[in-house]
């Protein structure tokens, strides 16, 4: 028996540190691991609260919720790759060819 | 004898949580930062097990550390040929507006948590699996949304290695 909140805690946690990594990091793929980690803390909430609802609801979501994670990664990763290409670098705020 | 074993294994997972993600925010290196973020999903997949979504865990190994990460590594082996340099080292800017920005909103969420007042307690079922359930809800109540993630992640991959595949070609061609 393992209190909600506990989980709870730990979820806003891992929330608050992709928040950090995505506007500290300068490095595209760097900003990428803020975002998963920030599905992940999304993901640890809907278990929870569907073990504590006693339906299968919640997991159903984090199967759909990681299946869209995936598919992001696979795209982000192959463009960035292209934006290495063009620019030879990898830093966010060197990538301002549509800047006005 | 213990008498609630899982809370010790709990906050076994939480420090490793913890202690991986604080390295992964502290980190300038990419690759570092790809294997502290290996030893975090590891620990949310202990926590799905231990929250008794014992599918949900095997899914985030299999999927997460065995198909993302490698994508991340190989984004970053192909980064690392295309640049010509050694390591990837990030710079970190806004440093005082995202701790604040971090630090706000991890207040923010920690109060709303601890005044909602949640007295539940998670029940763990050692002998139970999910996988049936799970079965047997993506064959009927899902059966829409798993055809369309099935066609999603179709598309997706295409076109991932459509755009990284130019890339390539131009490369063995040079």
């Amino acid at each position: 028996m393992i209190p909600s909140t506990h989980f709870l805690i730990i979820a806003a946690f891992l929330f608050s540190i992709g928040i950090i990594i995505l506007i500290v990091k300068r490095n595209a793929i760097a900003a990428l691991m803020g975002i998963e980690l920030m599905l992940n803390a999304v993901n640890i909430n809907l278990v929870v609260f569907s073990n504590l609802n006693k339906q299968i609801d919640g997991q159903m979501f984090v199967i759909f919720v990681i299946v869209v994670a995936v598919a992001e990664a696979a795209v982000g990763l192959a463009l960035l790759l292209q934006v290495y290409k063009s620019y030879k670098t990898s830093d966010l705020d060197k990538i301002t060819k549509l800047k006005g | 004898m213990i008498n609630n074993p899982e809370i010790y294994f709990f906050y076994f997972f939480a420090t490793i949580i913890v202690g991986s993600a604080l390295f992964l925010l502290i980190t300038k290196n990419v690759v570092y930062a790809a294997f502290a973020l290996l030893s975090t999903l590891l620990g949310v997949a202990g926590l799905f097990v231990l929250a008794s979504a014992d599918f949900l865990g095997i899914m985030q190994i299999v999927i997460y550390i065995g198909g993302v990460l490698l994508l991340f590594m190989f984004a970053i082996m192909f980064a690392n040929k295309l640049t010509g340099q050694h390591y990837i080292i990030t710079e970190h800017k806004n440093l005082l507006s995202g701790i604040v920005l971090g630090i706000a909103v991890f207040i923010i969420f920690a109060t709303a948590i601890l005044n909602a007042g949640f007295k539940e307690q998670l029940s763990y079922y050692p002998n139970k699996s999910t996988i049936s359930g799970i079965g047997i809800e993506l064959m009927t109540a899902y059966v829409l949304p798993f055809e369309f993630a099935g066609v999603f992640l179709f598309a997706a991959l295409i076109g991932a290695s459509i755009v990284a595949g130019h890339l390539i070609k131009d490369k063995i061609k040079k």
